[in-house]
């Protein structure tokens, strides 16, 4: 399920708390009116009972009755009980007009109160709830007075009360609760500021919403600084993906306009058939050309595609090493120059053709780079739990300000994108991915008098022996 | 007429050189790098010069600069592999004149060439008119009063440039420098040579003089320009 709206939840939640704070409210104030009632009965029925122990000490019995009922309220006759009897007797001495009532149960269900003292409880008699007082004397005279009132006023006017506050209560909420619909709704303002600016993004403006953390609350600040970071980063990736496209269109360019200024050019005049198949090996020069650039961008697309690759097979790294070491060694030595090798045996985990590419670029740049008949250096050598290779011309120097750009996609130390030097700009940047995909590290370091060195770690594998 | 062509692909520049004197008539010189190129533009009088952008050692935009600062108003068709407008409008701030972007139609470059170099010498039409001579520089066909004249590369060569300049003196070293390319031996007295075969195609009977000899300074096509 959709979880609900921010300014739902919030307004929900304020309304869910203002009802329980109403509520409770209205639950002290019943229970409080409650107490006070009964305070209030309590205080009567003490005055009522003293007043009957007054009148029984002082006058005769014969005019308890008269004496009695002058002392209730006029007109409560009805609502008030009175028994009066001597603790060594079960026959009352005095019981009022209307009490129909089953005293001696009510009297065996209530605790005694000990003598000189009273107690409070309340109870049903005759089907009504009292409430009343059981007033005993001093041992001397041992006399009880239990004195009843009806509770049925004050219950109703509870009654009342209760409902009052339920519908006050009631209204009270649904005031709230529309009161804090539009504060949440107001509260939330710079919200929806915010998501207004987010639906006119697109592509091309990226970076350009003005998402200024400043602008928004400071709750929103981590939110909308994390956005902006977010466009800016897509925007820095859309970028260089456009470059990269303009770049690869540029690179493709050129050869399909060498290839077909020559079919043009031979085509122009009629030609000896030896100039028409110059040119059409020339052609075919340009689609071999267009092939491999082809083939890199698709390498390098793939390479990106699966950043997160998993570790791959073991791969013995020094029989790679040799056997690249040998096929690039009878090109080199017909160049004039030399390949040295110094191989220790070494495996890591990854891709056999990944890693023979990545060392065939580096030994092909040192080649077409370094100077002419100069020596090649190809070591591998453990260090504890990585394998260390370099690749080392004696003489190639490279720009410090280029060399930060090297292993950028179509960069060319010389700047021109001339077939004469070789390649498109991309064998360092395949190189590298492929050095990151196998969680390595490649840098490159160049000086005028030793020349150019390319240094890539690898980590180490440990290949299971088959007897195992 | 001569162009100079500065781009490193060298085979480009070279099917463009081949295929601007086969279909152009024009004496080509390619230079495959900026330095080289801004070099070959400063000391020689080019009527069009087709610069590619991207070049080792100085880029196209530099040269544009460079060749402008230093006063030449030699035409300039640039060349560039980005489509992207900046590149181009970069290029023609700098004092291009006109752009192409590769791959382009080598018929296109030839025309865009012509009309570059017409405008160069102060011409709009296609066809230069002197006199009864009509010079149709599109086809490179002659005709004298409507009757078309055969002529051999060099006498076309010869007689465009002189039409383009029609009416002005132009001296027998400006001829040299504007037939031939670095790459085409020539003789001493070529331009004698040449002038005298022109003179019997156009004017076999010697009765209207066409090209007039001005002595100890060169040649003029045509009447003096009023």
């Amino acid at each position: 399920m959709r979880p609900l709206t921010l300014k739902g939840r919030l307004s929900g939640l304020m309304a869910l708390a203002l009802a329980l704070v109403i509520t409770a409210f209205a639950i002290i104030v019943y229970q409080e009116t409650k107490e006070l009632f009964r305070k209030q009965a309590d205080q009567s029925l003490t005055a009522m009972a003293g007043a009957t122990d007054e009148v029984l000490r002082d006058s005769d019995a014969s005019q308890w009755p008269a004496e009695l009922s002058s002392l209730l309220p006029p007109g409560r006759h009805a609502d008030i009980l009175v028994r009066i009897w001597k603790d060594d007797a079960d026959q009352a001495v005095y019981t009022s007009p209307r009490a129909a009532v089953d005293w001696k149960a009510a009297i065996a269900s209530l605790p005694k109160p000990r003598e000189g003292q009273s107690r409070f409880f309340s109870t049903s008699l005759g089907g009504q709830s009292y409430r009343g007082i059981w007033w005993r004397t001093a041992s001397d005279r041992s006399i009880n007075i239990m004195i009843a009132q009806t509770a049925k006023d004050f219950e109703s006017e509870l009654r009342e009360l209760l409902g009052d506050l339920m519908w006050i209560g009631a209204a009270v909420i649904a005031a709230m609760v529309v009161v804090v619909i539009l504060l949440v709704r107001i509260g939330l303002r710079p919200i929806h500021g915010a998501a207004c600016q987010l639906v006119h993004i697109d592509a091309h403006n990226l970076a350009d919403v003005a998402m200024a953390p400043q602008n928004v609350p400071g709750e929103l600040t981590p939110f909308v600084e994390s956005l902006r970071q977010m466009l800016n980063r897509l925007d820095e990736a859309l970028r260089r993906q456009k470059a990269f496209i303009a770049d690869a269109s540029h690179e493709l360019r050129t050869p399909v306009a060498v290839a077909k200024s020559t079919i043009q050019t031979t085509l122009a005049e009629s030609r000896s058939a030896d100039q028409y198949r110059q040119s059409l090996q020339e052609t075919l020069e340009d689609l071999r050309r267009m092939e491999h650039l082809v083939d890199e961008l698709l390498l390098l697309a793939r390479l990106d595609e699966a950043a997160d690759a998993s570790p791959g097979q073991p791969v013995q790294l020094d029989h790679l090493l040799v056997e690249l070491a040998d096929s690039f060694s009878p090109p080199v030595a017909q160049s004039g120059g030399r390949l040295m090798c110094s191989i220790s045996p070494a495996a890591v985990a990854g891709d056999y053709g990944q890693l023979a590419r990545l060392f065939s670029n580096l030994l092909d740049n040192a080649w077409r780079h370094g100077p002419k008949g100069g020596t090649i250096y190809l070591t591998a050598e453990v260090q504890t739990d990585q394998v260390v290779v370099t690749v080392k011309d004696d003489g190639g120097h490279i720009p410090p300000e280029a060399l930060s750009r090297l292993f950028e996609r179509f960069f060319r130390v010389d700047g021109s994108r001339a077939s004469s030097t070789g390649g498109a700009g991309l064998g360092l940047a395949i190189a590298r991915q492929i050095v990151l995909r196998h969680g390595g590290t490649i840098q490159i370091t160049s000086q005028p008098a030793s020349g150019t060195q390319v240094l890539v770690t690898l980590p180490l594998t440990h290949i299971q022996d088959e007897a195992e | 007429m001569r162009v100079l062509i500065v781009e490193d692909e060298v085979r480009l520049a070279r099917n463009i050189a081949t295929f601007l004197r086969e279909r152009a008539n024009y004496a080509v010189d390619v230079s495959a790098d900026g330095e080289d190129g801004l070099h070959m533009a400063t000391t020689n009088p080019y009527d069009l010069i087709i610069l590619d952008l991207m070049l080792p050692k100085i880029d196209g935009w530099n040269v544009l600069r460079r060749l402008r600062a230093g006063g030449k108003d030699t035409p300039v068709l640039v060349l560039t592999a980005r489509d992207a407008t900046g590149d181009v409008v970069r290029g023609l701030e700098e004092g291009g004149d006109d752009y192409l972007t590769k791959p382009f139609e080598m018929a296109e470059l030839a025309a865009r060439c012509k009309a570059l170099i017409r405008r160069g010498h102060g011409r709009a039409a296609p066809v230069l008119r002197i006199g009864p001579l009509d010079i149709n520089t599109s086809a490179r066909k002659v005709t004298l009063d409507g009757r078309v004249v055969a002529l051999h590369a060099m006498e076309y060569r010869l007689l465009e440039y002189l039409a383009m300049r029609a009416g002005q003196i132009v001296s027998k070293g400006d001829i040299l420098e504007h037939l031939y390319d670095f790459d085409t031996e020539n003789f001493s007295n070529v331009v004698e040579v040449y002038v005298s075969s022109l003179r019997r195609k156009l004017d076999p009977t010697s009765r209207r003089r066409l090209i007039h000899t001005i002595r100890g300074a060169g040649y003029r096509l045509g009447d003096v320009e009023p």
